[in-house]
């Protein structure tokens, strides 16, 4: 055996050494015209367990591979910050051709390594920041996180509503403030409490914040975690919760949890895959509205107020949610009457509404 | 002043909530490591009970079918600590820390069609007469079984320590193996005993966790409770009561982080903004851990709160008799 493969190998090196001093190589054959397959990578910033923001994710993922032909996926989960720049430079070395990074906490990772490999398309959620071959993509959450404010704002009896934030980033002062406007649209008395856990995920710690403001009173809980724990504790503690990032999150508490601002994240990912394979894809900052399908509102739960699909169906006024008059927790006017808050604006968002019984974290914004 | 002992007395209660899963993983390794034995995979063993203790519990409808599960699941994941330690005379942290990060691992991989699953759990149970109490009541008699067999395994925790003749040998063997050998006691059947019900006890802190404080399995959803068992064994000097102490104090703190953050803190100083933040406050306990941890090991200190002589030391017949 050894010396067959012996034997082949003097043979394609004296066939090589004849070649080569002929000097006319033989053609190389051409590539087949048949569609390549595209190859898409994402890295995870949580477990694809988690049952919210990252298993939203990879729902997203395999919406790709069922409904784009020749897509071949990969995943990469619980991938902390740090670690972050080198398993995206693995995948881009691997010979992935669009490698996406679903969090706003790899922005920079992805970023230091996307000029080093100008033929791979990089796109990082809710960053936004780009580059030559580098998108960012992100819908407007805040639209859902308004009308499931209408929703709480009809139910609470206490007017008294909590919201388990996770991280201290402009995103979640935004949601709060989403969801605070909507509460506040129909019931004007409303007040919105907010306790940070400083994560995305630590189940004992969001039980723990639930539970500290059911104690006080509250008795709607809006979670921002990547977790169903906060809805689990809140039916346990008796209150009507508002799920987050998975739209199966009111599973968790089918009785009394109310509805989910959730992601849809496929048709984004099936959208960019063909845009690179087309060659049609360029540098963009996507924030898609709810309109556009990728933030979606589950349908409002049998614990809810009557009337609350009806008030939710009926949306905002306006043309978005931060249109003025808004008046910041100070009683300052910070959005003239007539007036939207640009896209910017909202990106750097550091003052908290009318209606937020708290001071945004120092350090929040774009300084 | 009345809102004020309102909230001391919910931030106790819901501190010995919080608390007991990590003692009952720190009542588990002040056993195992009596007898001499090291097992950092307290982690890996409470994620594996928790998520056990969901999975039988959803199987046949009975938390304490699901409780008992994750004590055997706890157990027999130390048996494998136990036999690389013990029978193979390995690296006790190195074992140990695979063992954290196998636990992990396996019951993410099992764990994952349970996530999000409705399970059933301990339910609030008020102790009768005892909860009536003023204060008291509130703080210790209102909660969950998980918390009222935590408060009964204390004592009786310390008093097979320190006064029965299994917890002298227990002692002995984690102390001086040589010697104990010497009197007849079997140090390897010891060393194995105390492994296992120190796994099960591991086992029974991630269901305390999984079917009575946080409701549902989750992946990795200790976060970190097991490593502050660890650290606590250390504070508690081996000894059930100060673990107690610092598994209650550590689940305080732990709740009372989010009720400093619903505090007007308008017209407060600034050091007292500070002492109240709560990024401060949340990290009390892994200061504290470390702080701990530098006096721990010095030497003299560790045979004045009573470090077990032979902790972390594999134990052989002909070392001994050489």
């Amino acid at each position: 055996m050894v010396r067959k493969v012996g034997f082949l190998v003097v043979v394609a090196i004296s066939l090589g050494l004849v070649l080569a001093a002929c000097g006319t190589p033989a053609p190389a054959p051409e590539p087949e015209p048949e569609e390549e397959v595209m190859k898409a990578a994402f890295v995870y910033v949580g477990p694809v367990g988690d049952h919210g923001w990252t298993f939203a994710h990879d729902e997203g993922r395999q919406y790709l591979e069922a409904n784009v032909d020749d897509v071949e996926t990969t995943y990469l989960e619980s991938v902390s910050d740090v670690d972050a720049e080198a398993r995206i430079r693995d995948l881009a070395e691997q010979g992935y051709d669009v490698i996406f990074t679903t969090s706003a906490s790899f922005r920079d990772a992805t970023a230091a390594v996307a000029p080093e490999y100008p033929d791979v398309i990089f796109e990082n959620c809710s960053g936004f920041l780009t580059d030559e071959n580098m998108g960012s993509y992100f819908g407007r959450m805040y639209q859902a996180k308004y009308l499931a404010g209408i929703v709480a704002g009809m139910t609470t009896e206490n007017d008294k509503v909590g919201y388990v934030a996770p991280i201290q980033i402009p995103e979640i002062i935004r949601l709060i403030n989403g969801a605070t406007l909507g509460a506040r649209s129909v019931n004007p008395d409303v007040e919105m409490e907010v306790v940070w856990i400083d994560n995305w995920f630590d189940p004992p710690a969001e039980t723990a914040a639930v539970n500290s403001m059911v104690d006080a009173g509250v008795d709607v809980i809006f979670t921002g975690t990547d977790t169903t724990v906060p809805v689990s504790t809140a039916d346990e503690r008796g209150v009507w919760s508002i799920g987050y990032d998975s739209c199966e999150s009111c599973d968790a508490a089918p009785d009394l949890c109310l509805t989910t601002p959730c992601w849809n994240w496929g048709p984004i990912y099936a959208d960019i895959v063909e845009a690179v394979r087309d060659g049609t894809w360029k540098r963009d900052t996507i924030y898609r509205p709810m309109s556009e399908g990728t933030v979606v509102l589950t349908e409002v739960g049998p614990a809810a107020a009557e009337g609350a699909q009806a008030a939710v169906d009926a949306g905002w006024p306006g043309d978005d949610v931060f249109c003025g008059p808004i008046h910041d927790n100070h009683g300052e006017l910070r959005v003239a009457e007539g007036e939207c808050m640009t896209d910017m604006e909202l990106i750097c968002f550091d003052w908290y509404v009318e209606g937020v019984n708290s001071e945004v974290p120092e350090g929040v914004g774009c300084q | 002043m009345a809102d004020f002992s309102f909230l001391v007395i919910i931030v106790l209660s819901a501190g010995i909530a919080a608390g007991t899963p990590i003692l009952y993983a720190a009542l588990g390794e002040i056993f195992t490591e009596r007898s001499g034995i090291l097992n950092l995979g307290v982690e890996g063993m409470m994620l594996i009970g928790a998520l056990a203790g969901i999975v039988a519990s959803l199987a046949t409808d009975s938390v304490w079918i699901g409780a008992l599960a994750a004590m055997a699941a706890g157990g027999l994941l130390s048996l494998i600590h136990a036999f690389i330690s013990i029978t193979l005379r390995g690296d006790q942290v190195v074992s140990g820390l695979a063992l954290t990060i196998f636990g992990a691992g396996l019951s993410a991989f099992l764990g994952f069609p349970y996530v999000n699953v409705p399970a059933p759990k301990f339910a609030t149970l008020p102790v009768p007469l005892l909860e009536r109490i003023p204060i008291i009541g509130p703080i210790f008699f209102q909660h969950d079984v998980t918390v009222y067999v935590a408060f009964m395994l204390l004592p009786a925790a310390w008093f097979w320590i320190n006064r029965t003749r299994p917890g002298l040998h227990l002692r002995a063997v984690g102390e001086n193996p040589a010697a104990a050998d010497a009197l007849g006691v079997n140090v390897v059947l010891t060393r194995y005993t105390y492994t296992v019900v120190g796994g099960a006890l591991c086992g029974l802190g991630g269901a305390a966790l999984s079917l009575a404080y946080t409701p549902g399995w989750i992946e990795n959803m200790t976060t970190g409770w097991g490593w502050i068992a660890v650290g606590l064994v250390i504070f508690a000097a081996w000894n059930p009561w100060r673990a107690a102490f610092g598994a209650y104090l550590f689940g305080a703190i732990s709740r009372v982080v989010f009720d400093v953050q619903m505090l007007p803190t308008a017209g407060l100083p600034q050091i007292m903004k500070i002492l109240l933040s709560p990024e401060f406050l949340r990290m009390m306990p892994y200061a504290a851990v470390i702080v701990i941890l530098i006096f721990a090991s010095r030497e003299a200190v560790r045979q004045r709160v009573g470090a077990p002589a032979a902790l972390g030391q594999p134990y052989t017949r002909e070392e001994a008799e050489a």
